[in-house]
């Protein structure tokens, strides 16, 4: 197949919808390996491979052919690179596919974590890790994958991936705070405990503040989260949320199906509604 | 036009080989569409011809190394595959690359722009000095936020990005892995010639600066000062990756000019441009000079 190209210059995404899912592999494969002869990789500016892909997923229309078709090509590569010792074109995919987040790939990915049989040859080169990471990425996570995310957790080595596959659900981001935190080396705590603040701010401030406050009992059993939560919220110009908190143990949550619904929290919502919101400080 | 003889034999010798590989890309065009690098061996041969700044110091031209990179592009014939073309491509241009003549300016302060998926291959570079230095989780964290910025519409925003290198825990670390600006030996860069320009906006800069493909993402600003005996070239078609709608500047110019783009009204007017050997991070000065610049 040839591009398609617009008036001025770029290449017409919608044309692409005529592609077909082999036509789409071999190109996205060809990419990836750093052999494009039909968009060929700006080598002068840093360009990665995966990064056009991204662009016109981007641009395209989310119920396109194109989207659809895209995510299929990456689903029929995954499992041809997971047979494979580690080839240099994994890393990309595995990044496209990590921003992305095509349903057609999400199973075989469940698979590879649920069981997690990396060979020595990926587990040295650190591909274990970045297969997690891709999974991590997705935003809705079964239960049976919320199990094993806390399990690894406990794991040094795995520990900011699977919390990052936990926080997209906002009461099992609160909950498991301490792990992570008892994970994180001293260095890693000041630079990643802000930035996991940080992110659960895109939740409504005043459900954050009420969840933390629900679970302040457990997240005091681990000595300096607290103190190390407050300054965080005052690093945002938040008043301490924490400092005060003596809330009985909460209950451990479900290992319910993570969920994307940022900014309702509508279940956590429920629970404390007579909680009064905090004010930011001005 | 160069007027070193040394230059002119080299000129006249690389006609042949140019020749054959025109009839290179030519075969491989008709195969495969177009030209990879959308420009023939033709259009090379006459950009050469009319490039009057590559330096005539016989040093700097080295009409030897040119020769033997361009024989051995013209030896890439078809059937060969198109990575040993793109490598003998690349090499062709490795070896003009910053032979420009020096520019007698001397600018208080440079600055490079990347755009979105320029930017998003350079925040990569990031990550890697900070896996290389042993911060995986960093690593992994900052991987995730240029992700996200990356997904965004209808504008890459690059704060939250920048935010993240720019901590105080996070900078020191980048600067101790000697992580380069560019990903050759060289790279383009503009500055002030008499008054301050700003550079407010990326709608301004891609037209300003005659960037090819139009791109209504956000720019990453790296600024940083020169250096005392720091060497800046005129910007030769080599420089540019051979590109076709490159022009040189004519002998005579203080500096290099883009050709503004007239897709904002009022059309910007032209820029000084240079190109220099690629420095590493830590010639900025602090974290504040690496900027997003805002659609």
């Amino acid at each position: 197949m040839a591009l398609a190209l617009t008036n001025d210059g770029r290449i017409d995404v919608a044309a692409l919808d005529k592609w077909s899912v082999a036509e789409l592999r071999d190109w996205l494969a060809d990419r990836l390996k750093g052999q494009d002869r039909l968009w060929p990789i700006d080598a002068e500016n840093f360009e990665t491979p995966e990064s056009l892909f991204i662009w016109l997923w981007r641009d395209a229309n989310p119920q396109s052919a194109f989207v659809a078709t895209l995510g299929r090509a990456c689903g029929e590569l995954l499992p041809e690179a997971w047979g494979k010792p580690p080839e240099p074109w994994l890393r990309p995919l595995l990044r496209l596919v990590a921003t992305i987040r095509p349903e057609a790939c999400q199973a075989f990915l469940n698979r590879v974590v649920i069981h997690r049989n990396f060979s020595p040859e990926m587990r040295e080169e650190d591909m274990d890790e970045a297969w997690l990471d891709t999974l991590a990425a997705y935003d809705r996570q079964s239960p049976d994958l919320v199990k094993v995310w806390r399990q690894l957790l406990h794991d040094a080595r795995f520990a900011d991936i699977a919390y990052r596959a936990l926080s997209h659900d906002l009461i099992q981001a609160v909950w498991s705070l301490p792990e992570y935190y008892q994970a994180l080396t001293p260095d890693e705590r000041s630079v990643l405990l802000p930035e996991a603040m940080r992110d659960m701010l895109r939740w409504h401030t005043s459900t954050v503040f009420a969840t933390l406050v629900r679970y302040g009992g457990k997240l005091s059993e681990t000595p300096g989260l607290c103190g190390a939560i407050d300054a965080a919220l005052k690093e945002m110009d938040y008043p301490p949320v924490l400092a005060r908190a003596s809330a009985p143990k909460a209950p451990v949550p479900p290992a319910q199906e993570s969920n994307t619904t940022h900014g309702d929290g509508a279940s956590v919502l429920r629970d404390i509604a007579r909680e009064r919101p905090l004010a930011k400080v001005a | 036009m160069a007027n070193s003889r040394l230059y002119e034999n080299a000129l006249s010798s690389l006609g042949a080989a140019l020749a054959q590989w025109h009839a290179t890309a030519q075969r491989i065009a008709a195969v495969s569409g177009p030209d990879p690098q959308n420009q023939s061996g033709g259009e090379v041969l006459r950009m050469i011809e009319a490039e009057e700044q590559l330096s005539a110091h016989p040093a700097n031209a080295d009409p030897v190394l040119m020769t033997q990179a361009l024989d051995a592009l013209a030896a890439t014939s078809w059937p060969a595959s198109p990575t040993e073309f793109q490598k003998a491509y690349e090499t062709a241009i490795e070896q003009f690359r910053l032979h420009g003549r020096p520019i007698r300016l001397s600018p208080r302060t440079l600055y490079r722009y990347l755009n979105g998926r320029a930017a998003s291959g350079f925040l990569q570079q990031l990550a890697k000095a900070l896996r290389a230095a042993g911060r995986k989780a960093h690593a992994r964290r900052l991987d995730t936020l240029i992700g996200d910025a990356a997904t965004q519409r209808p504008d890459a925003n690059w704060d939250r990005v920048i935010e993240f290198v720019r901590n105080p825990k996070v900078w020191p670390i980048l600067l101790g892995q000697e992580v380069p600006l560019a990903p050759r030996r060289g790279m383009f860069v503009t500055f002030d010639l008499d008054t301050p320009t700003v550079r407010g906006s990326a709608r301004w800069l891609h037209a300003a600066l005659a960037l090819w493909l139009p791109l209504d993402d956000c720019f990453l600003e790296l600024r940083y000062p020169t250096t005392a005996g720091e060497l800046l070239r005129f910007p030769t078609f080599a420089d540019a990756g051979w590109f076709r709608h490159f022009v040189g500047a004519p002998v005579g110019e203080p500096c290099g000019w883009t050709r503004p783009h007239k897709s904002i009204d009022p059309a910007p007017d032209r820029q000084p441009e240079a190109v220099h050997a690629t420095p590493s991070l830590d010639r900025l000065s602090s974290p504040n000079d690496l900027r997003a610049v805002p659609p």
